[in-house]
Formats: structure tokens, C-alpha cells, sequence
């Protein structure tokens, strides 16, 4: 057994020195933990992708297990950014994470390492009220056997860790707090490699830092970054960040990110991107690791096979919850644009910053739907909203146009007699909702196999001499891998980057929006960029739109790149555009595919104020809600030709998009 | 009035007991504010949640075990201490220096999943207060 002394010093890489940790016994290893592969939980010792850390002595600050009860699932970047701290640890390094709020959950992934590797964890807040006597430590006034009274002197959680070892997490480290001012020489004196310190809050005592001791910090970065504003955060000078080893994490979960996250944490069966060579250490075999991802998978799949309520890894199985999952993100990442930052469009009158904790998506709404869940999923996100987030907002103005976002977002059942009414009628439908599940498995299947058909189809007609441009346009609406390798080839056999950038539309992927931004940066046509946004209504895509105008594309362009896309970010952009003098007609035919009672009054509007009535009949593509039919007959009612035209779907890109995959909004 | 007053509070007290966590019950007009939060505590106390009047009742009372507990922020701002726990409430632990018996650190536990704890507080308060104070806000009532 290793004295707490001996714990750290003795770590050095498994495969480089003969003084190994001891290794965990394979035959009495742990049962398999959620993190399996990825983590390993031995009986002596943690493994974080490969890098081995024994297990500590414990202490009054080893965070317990039951404080993370919460549902949470592990991205890639988790596992890596735990690999990392694992390392730091490992050689007795200082690591500095500095990322965007929320990104990796840092401080709750540091605190759950410290729960399984049964390390104090002790968590100083820069940015808070705080104070020494919190953190360091003070006197407290007491009675000795003499009846005599004096000053004793008690320890702070980090003057605790100091003295009997553990993790020292420093959040906000680049806020300069009064709290900062009082911890820096400290924490200078750890960096610069000190083996005692001075605690002049208590006569100057002498305090041995324990062997075991490590500092991990993380902070936001500082001034603008990536269209995030941090302010109050300063630059660390070079002495003291070069003392660090510092670990760049992003600024924000991309929308994919967000999206994967949450189908884990719901209990979608995701794919986690980590193979042998992201391992370090005690690297697996191939044949151990994929045996192991294939229980980690089987594990999951066997958690549950209907909803549980109160149990948020089950949410899966609500029939709708995978459409909100979807839109819950979006819908907040909407939000939290508009509603920060010096121009925002919403909370404009409040003086208090409406910060979204990235918690409320991964955490505190799938719990209220899992634990209020009525049987009616739309009604059920809609109080979600109420209490987690409408209450932030003073002004019934901003209130309402949330209200509206979440109608427009609400889901609808392919059997409309079919929406589910509450939790009698749910017992009595069970099979029929079975089927309905099994029907939104089997429409992803078959959208896949169309578009596998599609590309494939395209490849041969490519090979049999089909032009290069058409086949990059044929590709719209198609993001899986292989379009996406299939758009890269032509751009390198020469294809115009023009009909690439047009043939992007419908697709939303980061992947397509990386691609957006390198045809732009190599020259493409801002105004086909704009039109190949089509069809995609993620904040990312509206964020371009945005930038496309200011960078001068026409706003006629602009305008026909929304079709397909009917949510409230892009019915304010329409009428933005039409204010600053869009061609009525050009915005008409952008709402091709939008079938929301919004999008309906606006072509309504637009027939009034002289829009050409075929435009707006084209318009109506892709729209077959019982509104679309209503207008047909009210406004082209007299004219077959007009009638018919509103259901013409084959003459561009745009349309066949919205035909092919059917429209948000 | 008072009907809105004690029914945003109930559902707020549905949802907090339910899932644990910090709601803050927002006291929107300055004029009718000291009604309306004299209302919501009458509708707390009935629910048998226990007032606390500053953060080291607040750290005893969770310490204790209770699940029912409530705040009513009476100076410009949130107390900076009460924001403290408020942050840390979903790890279930905090440890502050005990400012008023000065007997030194005083930690206490909880389970944050089923505790249910309320801060009521103004507008013009919440305004006043940490600028990322919603950061740490589980749910939120109008009253």
C-alpha cells in the first residue's frame, strides 16, 4: 500500500519506467462502468483513455457519488479533455483549460475524476463574493482547559488540499477579484515550484505543500472570441501562462455537438469517435477494445425499450422527443443569440444578462419532461419553457414570440388523429404508438437509402460523362458522408464551386457549413452561397445569412435562400429584407416550402402589396397542409393554370430540396 | 391578484419539489411587490417549506436535511454568500466561513435533487445582483 506521500511521486508513464503503478487486477476488474471503454474504473487505479492514475487516500473533500446523480453522457471531447487533465496529473503539471461556459462541464468533469480517483476536490471561484476566510482560512476564537480563551487557526478548503493533498480547481482564473489578489502569491508560489509556502494570514506559518497537491484551472477567454464577448477577463502575463500547460477547448458546442450530447443523454444509441490511436498509455488491443464498444452499445440498448417516467435516459422513447431534441436546441441556441450581447433583439429593457447554463438543455429540461411528461410531448417542452426560461424575460412581448417559436416548432404525428391526448388514452394506444416509432425509424432508414440512391446514381452518371456542375446541384439536399466526399472530389476535378456551393442546400451539417466557408474563402459567389443555404434554419445558417448581407450579397438571393426554412429567425429576416427593398417576388418564392400560418399571412400580404400572383403560387411548392390547400382555392381558385403551378416542384433546386426532404418550420 | 400570486407559486413549488434545484420567484412590479411576496410566502409556509433569513440559516437548514427551503432577498442585491450556495447548489456542497459565531469553516451537504429552495427577489434586485446569476437559476416564476 503507498502512503499518500508516495501516491503521486511515484507516477511516472506505464510503458516508459519499470516503477509502474500497480496495474489493476484484469481478472477482479470492475464491473463495466458507463464510461467503458473509454474510462476504466480498477479496483487501485482509473484509467482515462489508456493514462493510468492510481487512486488517492481520500480526505474530507472527495466529492461523494451520489452528488452526480444527474444523467450525463460523454462526448469525444470529454474523454479527451480528461485524458489530458489525466496526464497533468500524472507528471505533477499545472493545466489551464480555457473554453467557452459549459463546454465539457470542466468543473464537474474534474470533480467526477477527483470522485473516482477518491481525490479531495476543492473548487475556488475567482468570479464570486467569496472571501479568504472561505478559501484560505481564519481564526477562530476558543476556550482552552485553562478556562483561557485564544485564537485558533482553521484551514480553507485550499489551504486543506495544500496541506493534506488533492485537486485545487481554479475557476475564472483570469477574473481579477479581490479574492485573486489574496490567492496568486499562493498559488505563484506552487507554480514557481516552492515546496512550502508562507500563510501570512497566520503569523507567517510555514505550510508544506503536499506531494500531492495538483492545480487545475480553467477559465473563459478573454476580449471577443468566435462571437462570444467575455468581459472582465484580463490576459495573463506571459510569466504566469507560461508556467501552465494550457489546453485550448471550444468556445461553444457546435449545433452537433449539442444535438449528439443530448440524444446520449436522452438515450439514443450514439457513436462515440474515439479509437485506438486517441488512447495513450496502456493502449487496449483491437480485439479488447471493439469487444468493449460493442457491450458499451449493447448496454445502452438494453437500458430500457419504453419511456420510464422520471428517467431521462428513456426519454428516447416518447414518441416527438427526437423532433424536440432537435428544436429544443435550436430554439435556445436562438434565444441565447438574441438575447445577448450589446445588440440584442430580445431582453432589450432588462439590465440583468440573461445567461442560458448549458444545463438547461442537457440537464434541466429533459428532466422536467421526464418527470411532467402528460402524455402530450408538445405540451409538456411548452411548460418546460414556461419555467425554465419564459420567466426570465420581463417584457409579454418576448414572452409571446417564445410562445410562437414553440408552436411553430411542435410536432406533428404523420396520423394526425394519432397525437397523443394524455396519459388514459396512452394505455389504450400503446400499440399504435409503437408503430409510430417504429414508422420515425423507418422514415430515417428510407431517407438514408434515397439518399445512397442518389449518390450512387450520380457517381454512375458522372462516370458515364454527366457534367460535373449538374452533378454537384443534383447533390442538394444530400448530406450524408459519401455526398460529402463525393462534392470534395468534384471541387478537386474542377467542378464550379458556384453549383457546389447551390448544391449544398438543405444541408445543415457542421461538415457542410465548414465547406460553405471554404468555398467562400476560395472565391465563391457570396449570392450562391446564400442561395444554397436553402433549407437550413440552424442558428449557424441564419449567423452566415447575417454576414452574407453585411459583406454585400443581394438581398434578392438572400431571400430565395430561405426557402424552406419557416422558422421565426427567418420570417423576421424576410421582413427585414422586404424593408430594405427585397424584390417582393424574390421573397415570395423564398417561402416555398413554408407551410406555417406566419409564412401563409405573408403571402397573403404580399399578393395585396402587388407581388405577381405565379410567384406566389410557386411559392406553395411543398406546402400541403390543409392552410396551403385553403389558399390555393381562395387565391388561384378562378386560375387552373396558377392552381397547378402552386404545385410545381421540378423546376430548381430549391423546390426539389423541399420536395425531397420536406421543410422546417 | 393574489390568486395569480399563489398559483405561480404553487407551480413553482410543483416543479422544485419534483425535481430539486433553485427556482426564483421574480416579484415583477416595484408597487405591488411587497404584496406579492408577502402572498408567496404565505403559500411556502403552507407547503411547510422554512424561511431563512441569511446564508448561514441557509447552509444550517440544509445541513439538517430539510427539502423545503426559502429565501427573501431584502437588501439592494443578492447577498454575495447566498449566491455562493445558490452556484453550488446542484454539487450538493459548500463550505463558507461561519461570519457570525466566528467558529471558523462550516461545511454543509445536501442532496440537490431533492431539495427543493426558492429565492424570491425583485426585478430591480435581480437587476442589481451578479451578472450571471441565471446562470445558476434551475426554474423561474413571475409573480
Amino acid at each position: 500500500m503507498r502512503n499518500p506521500e508516495q501516491k503521486f511521486e511515484a507516477l511516472v508513464p506505464p510503458r516508459e519506467s519499470g516503477d509502474m503503478p500497480e496495474k489493476p487486477d484484469e481478472k477482479k476488474e470492475a464491473p463495466l462502468s458507463p464510461e467503458e471503454p473509454y474510462i476504466t474504473i480498477g479496483e487501485k487505479s482509473v484509467s482515462f483513455l489508456g493514462v493510468e492514475i492510481p487512486k488517492g487516500e481520500g480526505g474530507r473533500l472527495v466529492p461523494k457519488a451520489e452528488e452526480f446523480k444527474e444523467e450525463y453522457f460523454y462526448l469525444e471531447g470529454h474523454y479527451i479533455l480528461m485524458r489530458e487533465v489525466a496526464t497533468a496529473l500524472l507528471f505533477n503539471k499545472p493545466i489551464l483549460l480555457e473554453g467557452g461556459t459549459g463546454v465539457y462541464n470542466k468543473t464537474t468533469t474534474i470533480a467526477r475524476m477527483c470522485q473516482l480517483l477518491n481525490m479531495n476536490y476543492c473548487k475556488i471561484n475567482f468570479d464570486r463574493e467569496t472571501a479568504r476566510e472561505d478559501v484560505i482560512g481564519g481564526h477562530t476564537l476558543k476556550v482552552d482547559e485553562n478556562g483561557k480563551e485564544k485564537l485558533e487557526w482553521y484551514d480553507g478548503d485550499l489551504m486543506y488540499a495544500i496541506r493534506n493533498g488533492g485537486v485545487a480547481f481554479l475557476d475564472e482564473y483570469n477574473r481579477q477579484s479581490k479574492l485573486a489578489g489574496i490567492i496568486n502569491p499562493i498559488i505563484d508560489a506552487i507554480l514557481n515550484g516552492r515546496k512550502e509556502i508562507t500563510n501570512p494570514y497566520n503569523e507567517n506559518e510555514r505550510v508544506r505543500i503536499h506531494p500531492n497537491f495538483r492545480l487545475v484551472a480553467a477559465q473563459n477567454p478573454p476580449g471577443f472570441e468566435e462571437g462570444h464577448e467575455y468581459t472582465d477577463r484580463s490576459q495573463l502575463p506571459a510569466e504566469t501562462f507560461g508556467r501552465w500547460i494550457y489546453r485550448k477547448l471550444p468556445v461553444e458546442y457546435s449545433e452537433e455537438e449539442q444535438n449528439k450530447l443530448l440524444a446520449g443523454i436522452i438515450g439514443e444509441d450514439v457513436e462515440i469517435e474515439i479509437t485506438l490511436e486517441d488512447f495513450r498509455g496502456k493502449v487496449p488491443t483491437k480485439e479488447e477494445f471493439d469487444e468493449k464498444v460493442r457491450a458499451y452499445h449493447e448496454k445502452r440498448k438494453q437500458r430500457s425499450s419504453d419511456f420510464i417516467p422520471g428517467e431521462v435516459s428513456t426519454l428516447v422513447h416518447i414518441p416527438g422527443m427526437i423532433h424536440w431534441r432537435k428544436n429544443i436546441i435550436d430554439i435556445v441556441r436562438v434565444l441565447e443569440a438574441k438575447s445577448t450581447g450589446a445588440k440584442r433583439e430580445m431582453a432589450k429593457n432588462q439590465r440583468q444578462n440573461l445567461y442560458f447554463n448549458p444545463r438547461l438543455i442537457m440537464s434541466t429540461i429533459p428532466k422536467y419532461i421526464a418527470t411532467f411528461y402528460n402524455g402530450d410531448i408538445n405540451e409538456t417542452v411548452k411548460n418546460a419553457f414556461e419555467t425554465c426560461i419564459i420567466g426570465m424575460y420581463s417584457s409579454e412581448e418576448d414572452k409571446q414570440k417564445i410562445r410562437m417559436m414553440l408552436d411553430q416548432a411542435s410536432w406533428r404525428p404523420s396520423a394526425a388523429e394519432s397525437k397523443r391526448k394524455g396519459p388514459e388514452r396512452e394505455a389504450k394506444e400503446q400499440p399504435k404508438e409503437k408503430e409510430e416509432e417504429k414508422a420515425e425509424t423507418k422514415e430515417t432508414k428510407e431517407s438514408r437509402e434515397i439518399a445512397d440512391k442518389i449518390v450512387n446514381e450520380l457517381e454512375r452518371l458522372l462516370e458515364e460523362g454527366a457534367d460535373k456542375n449538374y452533378v454537384a446541384w443534383g447533390l442538394a439536399g444530400v448530406g450524408t458522408h459519401e455526398a460529402m466526399l463525393m462534392r470534395e472530389r468534384l471541387l478537386k476535378e474542377g467542378a464550379d464551386k458556384n453549383y457546389v456551393a447551390w448544391g449544398l442546400a438543405g444541408v445543415g451539417t457542421h461538415e457542410a457549413m465548414l465547406m460553405r466557408e471554404r468555398l467562400l474563402k476560395g472565391g465563391a459567389d457570396k449570392n450562391y452561397v446564400a442561395r444554397g443555404l436553402a433549407g437550413v434554419g440552424t442558428h449557424e445558417a441564419m449567423s452566415m445569412r447575417e454576414r452574407l448581407l453585411k459583406e454585400g450579397a443581394d438581398k434578392n438571393y438572400v431571400a430565395l435562400g430561405l426557402a424552406g426554412v419557416g422558422t421565426h429567425e427567418a420570417m423576421s429576416m424576410r421582413e427585414r429584407l422586404l424593408e430594405e427593398g427585397a424584390d417582393k417576388n424574390d421573397v415570395a418564392l423564398g417561402l416555398a416550402g413554408v407551410g406555417t400560418h406566419e409564412a401563409m399571412l405573408m403571402r397573403e400580404r404580399l399578393l395585396k402589396e402587388g407581388a405577381d400572383k405565379n410567384y406566389v403560387a410557386c411559392s406553395l411548392a411543398g406546402v400541403n397542409t390543409e392552410d396551403g390547400f385553403d389558399f390555393r382555392k381562395k387565391f388561384f381558385g378562378d386560375n387552373p393554370a396558377q392552381a397547378a403551378e402552386s404545385f410545381e416542384t421540378g423546376c430548381s433546386v430549391t423546390d426539389g430540396v423541399i420536395c425531397r426532404y420536406g421543410y422546417e418550420g | 391578484m393574489s390568486a395569480q400570486v399563489q398559483e405561480k407559486t404553487e407551480q413553482l413549488i410543483t416543479t422544485t419539489t419534483a425535481l430539486g434545484g433553485v427556482g426564483l420567484l421574480i416579484a415583477e412590479h416595484e408597487k405591488s411587490c411587497q404584496a406579492a411576496v408577502e402572498k408567496a410566502r404565505e403559500k411556502l409556509f403552507n407547503n411547510n417549506y422554512q424561511e431563512c433569513s441569511d446564508y448561514l440559516e441557509i447552509m444550517d437548514v440544509l445541513s439538517e436535511g430539510k427539502d423545503k427551503l426559502f429565501y427573501v432577498e431584502r437588501g439592494d442585491k443578492l447577498d454575495g454568500l447566498v449566491l455562493e450556495i445558490i452556484a453550488e447548489f446542484e454539487a450538493g456542497i459548500v463550505s463558507l466561513a461561519d461570519r457570525k459565531h466566528n467558529t471558523g469553516l462550516k461545511t454543509a451537504r445536501w442532496n440537490p435533487t431533492k431539495t427543493s429552495f426558492i429565492v424570491i427577489m425583485s426585478r430591480k434586485q435581480i437587476e442589481a445582483s451578479y451578472p450571471r446569476l441565471f446562470e445558476y437559476i434551475n426554474f423561474t416564476g413571475i409573480l
